[in-house]
């Protein structure tokens, strides 16, 4: 009796459940609805084989209790029963499979007009590529793959030289056009997923898989790796953003052909050296830091991660939050280079300064510090000397107060929390696992003595 | 000397019991005993495997509050919670535990056919567990790569453990199949050979 009554308790429980439920699927924005239907019609077809089949067995452990004389029935076949199981568990399997299965055949048939996007995952960062005005994508190979080509483009390839390349984990799309993504991944598996538009499919490092949807609903959306492919698996995120068609081509413009990132033209660093003159105000004479001014050392920093600090600067991605009174600071710094080509000399300018490494001014346990430094490596290397293709910049020898300071800024969200600071966001997230200023003095300890 | 069961000329050979506390606990060739002893073997790293749980709930539940939990002992925690359960214990506490004890019971006959292998068997999977907890103290720690253990990440540089951690857990996993293969075998020709008389395949329980 008590198992009767617990059994309808859970069938009355979980009814009730279902209905006053806060949860719900977060809002459709693609053509995907079918998806939701069927998800719809297994969730009826479950719901009612356990409800039926629960109050079914509630009620014979009830009717068929055992009470004094009753004597079980010899019935060892029952062929009708059997059929009728038999056919009526079959036409509900077949209920629940027919509906995937034409989604299924919808999804593997990419429309014959939709535009196509390519999507490479990396440990751990997502960039694209559009196939620009020529509508193809120039070849790629992962033998090409360097610092100078994370895309790996074949350069003898004239399809490839319109490509416009999006070192950028956000991709824009029109809305209401057919789009199929190609998936492409240079190293491990991963997965490329937004929530809202309900399809996802795994990238297979020597494989091109692809998906493919109709965004219908104006919007930002999160795009999250969704196979586990290391330790930062977990920050591995992007966006997509579904716009007008216009703004679509205002977004796609504002980024570099193939052509053109092959056509940069390199700084030139005694044109930088006149530039460098306001900034050596703070930073010091051959870029080494002054830390009365809250200026860090440059000199010896990757170029590449300097430039993307002064744009972050330039377009208040970094130094925009109301707390971070140095950031502000360097922004209108920032803006005094006002070309691309400023930017470029000044940089090649402060990549000629001597490099010697910067004073510890930070004292800590060395060996805890090397600990929590395991995790860094895998982005800042081994040797703290940064890799540009995690997008990780260096951190041996360079100014160490300067990097508690924003080891806190990424605790805090001071840094890293503008929507569009992707990498700072990620750092946001790694540098949560240091619990205290001890564990970061430890750590500052370790990246010292490397 | 090795036991072999001939049903109407037992009297042939002389047939000692085990006697000692060992041979009938430990070195047993009893389908019960050894079910025993998978059983309590599962059990045991399912506990420990329970415990990774707890870890990664105190992440979920309390993020970034637990010094020990980074994000490479949390993915380690993921895999080999993942592991453990569906294979080390699962596996081995429906097939080896259960299906041991039963079996025989369900086909009516006296013991498996194998009685050496079976024991041969337990042994086999205890070395596999062994090997596994040991990937825990490796230098590195365990595989940080998923359940699934999926190759290339499981070997590149930004997963825990991809050095000695996955080569352990590989090992392991190999020395469970050949344990679990003889444990098949021992199933598979008991169902088939050492049925009683009157019991038909068609009368086996479903579960058999």
């Amino acid at each position: 009796m008590p198992i009767a009554i617990a059994v309808i308790v859970l069938v009355v429980g979980s009814v009730l459940f279902h209905f006053l439920s806060p949860w719900y699927f977060t809002p459709l924005a693609s053509n995907w609805v079918r998806i939701d239907q069927t998800i719809e019609l297994t969730f009826w077809v479950t719901g009612a084989v356990f409800v039926a089949i629960n109050l079914f067995m509630a009620y014979a452990i009830i009717k068929y209790r055992k009470k004094d004389g009753s004597k079980a029935t010899y019935d060892p076949e029952n062929t009708k029963l059997e059929t009728i199981l038999t056919v009526a568990t079959t036409v509900l399997v077949a209920a629940l499979l027919a509906p995937g299965l034409l989604v299924w055949a919808n999804f593997v048939n990419v429309p014959e007009d939709a535009m196509e996007v390519e999507a490479i995952g990396q440990q751990w960062h997502w960039s694209y590529r559009l196939p620009g005005n020529d509508g193809q994508f120039g070849n790629v190979d992962s033998k090409l793959i360097s610092n100078s080509n994370p895309f790996g483009m074949d350069a003898d390839d004239p399809h490839g030289q319109d490509d416009i390349l999006i070192m950028n984990p956000e991709v824009h799309l029109p809305i209401n056009v057919p789009v199929k993504f190609n998936l492409r991944s240079k190293d491990v598996l991963h997965d490329f997923a937004v929530a809202q538009f309900r399809v996802k499919m795994d990238l297979v490092p020597g494989m091109e898989t692809y998906l493919w949807l109709t965004p219908t609903v104006i919007g930002r959306y999160e795009v999250l790796c969704e196979e586990l492919c290391g330790i930062a698996h977990h920050t591995m995120r992007g966006a997509v953003v579904v716009e007008s068609q216009e703004e679509f081509e205002t977004w796609a413009d504002s980024y570099p052909t193939y052509a053109e990132t092959t056509a940069v033209v390199a700084g030139d660093a005694d044109a930088g050296a006149s530039q460098f003159t306001i900034c050596a105000s703070c930073h010091g004479q051959n870029g080494e830091g002054l830390q009365a001014l809250n200026a860090p050392k440059l000199a010896g920093q990757s170029g590449w991660y300097l430039k993307s600090q002064i744009l972050s600067y330039q377009n208040n991605i970094r130094g925009s939050h109301e707390d971070d009174i140095l950031g502000k600071q360097m922004a209108p710094m920032a803006r005094t280079l006002a070309t691309d080509e400023a930017i470029n000399n000044v940089v090649a300018y402060i990549q000629t300064l001597p490099d010697h490494a910067a004073a510890a001014t930070i004292e800590g346990d060395v060996v805890a510090g090397e600990k929590a430094y395991a995790v860094c490596s895998y982005c800042h290397g081994g040797d703290g000397l940064g890799i540009q293709a995690m997008n990780a910049p260096r951190l041996a020898g360079m100014t160490d107060w300067y990097l508690e300071n924003q080891l806190k800024n990424f605790q805090l969200g001071i840094r890293g929390e503008h929507r569009s600071d992707y990498y700072g966001k990620q750092m946001g997230y790694m540098a949560k696992i240091l619990h205290d200023d001890d564990a970061v003095k430890n750590l500052i300890a370790y990246v010292n003595s490397l | 000397m090795a036991y072999v069961s001939i049903a109407d000329r037992d009297h042939e050979i002389e047939h000692h019991d085990p006697q000692t506390f060992i041979t009938k606990y430990v070195w047993s060739q009893d389908h019960k005993v050894i079910a025993i002893q998978y059983g309590v073997t599962a059990l045991f790293v399912g506990i420990i495997a329970m415990g990774l749980s707890v870890m990664m709930r105190l992440q979920l539940g309390f993020p970034d509050n637990f010094d020990l939990i980074t994000p490479e002992s949390y993915y380690q925690f993921v895999t080999m919670h993942g592991m453990i359960m569906v294979i080390y214990l699962l596996t081995a506490l429906f097939l080896g535990g259960f299906g041991n004890y039963l079996i025989p019971l369900m086909c009516g006959s006296r013991d498996m056919v194998f009685p050496y292998m079976n024991m041969l068997s337990y042994w086999v999977y205890l070395l596999s567990v062994i090997i596994l907890l040991a990937s825990f103290f490796v230098p590195g720690g365990a595989t940080g790569a998923g359940w699934t253990l999926y190759p290339p990440q499981a070997i590149s540089a930004g997963t825990a453990g991809s050095d000695l951690g996955i080569i352990l857990m590989l090992l392991s996993l190999a020395v469970f199949i050949v344990a679990f293969t003889m444990g098949g075998l021992n199933y598979v020709t008991t169902v088939l050979q050492a049925r009683c008389k009157g019991m038909t395949l068609m009368r086996l329980p479903l579960s058999v």
